[in-house]
């Protein structure tokens, strides 16, 4: 019996352990998004955490993170016909209106539940419930916060130090028509392109293997990346790609959401606003802000989290 | 038993990596129809838009390899293009976009021959040789390549060697001998 018990506690520490282990969020690139002045997204459907230093605003979207944060913010966040499976949190007013939370909703506030239903209210101020169900209410004031003050600052100065890097020598580009291919042959690779070069490629391919990275340093203020095609060939994982638009202030990402990668990687935008337009990026955003869609009532936009190409 | 033990990890670690070695995001390879008539093959993954933009199909394009009319025979053409494999045709190391090859694919007539292909009379007794000979055309030592030739009118030019496919590695293929010229 003695044992039994011994046993049952160790299961249930471990999965405890297991389940905390999976949830943290070590670094900002553990997340699919980061905006620090802000998130907003209206018709997005997105695998991954997303995060903002200030407010998030969501409308008709699905937000998967399983039992993990799917939402932390610093400030104020507003979730409007969605459906969330994995957790909010917030420092500021949390507002779920018509919304299904399959999690905890966390705030040192009160938060309004409308037409909505939830987890666990994690609140010392509780809920103000209207037309809407919650299993529990914890009265703890303890938000399992991370430090997204210190993740601007990491994509800030991970962008610079990617800029500052010289472009490989000996990376392959092969031009063709409006076509370009980078072969990489060091294990890691850096290429430089500008805006207007970016503009002009129709089809792009990245060819390369399992352990090789690549960073595209793209110099100029405005990016478009618009129907373009990204192919990835060889092994190289969507993690291992960095777009860096280290000196841009506006970047729209449009028209690639029937491609089956859209953008592939991690996309560093310190300083811009980035806009998805019916779009879809295999990897991650940080940025200074992100609006999901903002053009176009019947288009929807993707953010997917791949680390690793299911092979 | 602890050997077998070790032996047994070592075996799933090597099964692991050639699992991840065989992973490639389109190849090409020459099949057969139901009437035995030869066909290029262009399979692809699910990470890579290549068979969309080639036939509008995600996974697989099955293109017609063209026939020529003096090619199955014994005289000095095609002897010479098959002791040319490896040899004067070779590649260079000159890569080429999958873009271009696609165009090619989409826009001329071609010809395909891989070592095993019917039109070798000449030396078919010696296929492992001839194998080994078009191995040499992939610098990233791919086994089974194919090599694509422009035709025009049904007729053969050996000049007119364009591409040599390594797995989903496209190189350009050149004739480097002036004998024929």
């Amino acid at each position: 019996m003695k044992k039994a018990l011994v046993f049952t506690f160790l299961v249930g520490l471990s999965s405890h352990t297991f389940a905390a282990d999976k949830c943290q969020v070590k670094s900002v690139f553990n997340m699919v998004a980061f905006g620090s002045d802000y998130v907003k997204g209206k018709n997005l459907n997105a695998n991954g955490s997303i995060a903002s230093g200030n407010n998030i605003q969501l409308l008709n979207s699905e937000i998967q993170n399983s039992d993990c944060r799917a939402l932390s913010s610093n400030g104020n966040v507003t979730v409007n016909d969605s459906r969330i499976n994995g957790s909010i949190e917030s420092f500021g007013k949390l507002v779920i209106n018509k919304t299904e939370v399959k999690g905890q909703v966390r705030s040192p506030n009160k938060i309004e539940l409308r037409d909505s239903s939830v987890g666990i209210v994690v609140s010392p101020k509780g809920s103000t419930l209207v037309n809407s169900t919650r299993e529990r209410w914890w009265t703890s004031s303890l938000i399992n916060s991370i430090d997204l003050n210190k993740f601007r600052n990491d994509v800030a100065s991970e962008s610079k130090k990617f800029a500052a890097q010289p472009k490989s020598e000996n990376l392959k580009l092969i031009v063709y028509k409006e076509n370009l291919t980078l072969s990489l042959k060091n294990k890691d690779n850096v290429v430089s392109l500008n805006s207007d070069q970016l503009a002009k490629i129709k089809n792009l391919e990245i060819r390369g293997d399992v352990e090789q990275t690549l960073v595209i340093n793209v110099t100029g203020e405005t990016i478009a990346l618009d129907q373009n095609v990204i192919d990835i060939s060889g092994d190289i994982e969507p993690f291992n790609i960095v777009w860096n638009f280290h000196q841009a202030k506006s970047v729209v990402i449009s028209e690639t959401s029937d491609q089956v990668l859209g953008v592939p990687g991690r996309i560093l935008a310190p300083n811009a606003n980035v806009k998805l337009e019916n779009a879809l990026v295999s990897g991650g955003i940080y940025a200074k802000s992100i609006d999901f869609n903002v053009a176009g009532e019947n288009n929807s936009s993707k953010l997917r989290e791949i680390k690793y190409l299911d092979k | 038993m602890k050997k077998l033990i070790g032996l047994f990890f070592k075996s799933c670690f090597l099964f692991v990596m050639l699992q991840g070695a065989a992973f490639a995001n389109y190849e090409i390879n020459e099949a057969w129809s139901t009437d035995n008539r030869s066909q290029i093959k262009v399979e692809c993954s699910s990470y890579t838009n290549v068979c969309k933009q080639l036939c509008n199909n995600q996974k697989v394009c099955v293109l017609k390899n063209s026939t020529c009319k003096d090619c199955i025979s014994t005289g000095v053409k095609m002897t010479y293009l098959f002791s040319s494999f490896g040899k004067d045709l070779n590649s260079n190391d000159d890569e080429v976009s999958i873009y271009e090859f696609v165009d090619f694919l989409i826009n001329d007539t071609f010809i395909a021959f891989s070592p095993n292909n019917i039109y070798n009379q000449f030396d078919s007794a010696q296929s492992d040789a001839l194998a080994e000979r078009f191995k040499v055309m992939c610098p990233n030592k791919f086994k089974t390549p194919i090599a694509f030739f422009k035709i025009e009118n049904r007729v053969l030019d050996i000049q007119n060697a364009r591409y040599v496919t390594c797995g989903d590695s496209v190189y350009r293929l050149e004739l480097k001998s002036s004998l024929l010229e």
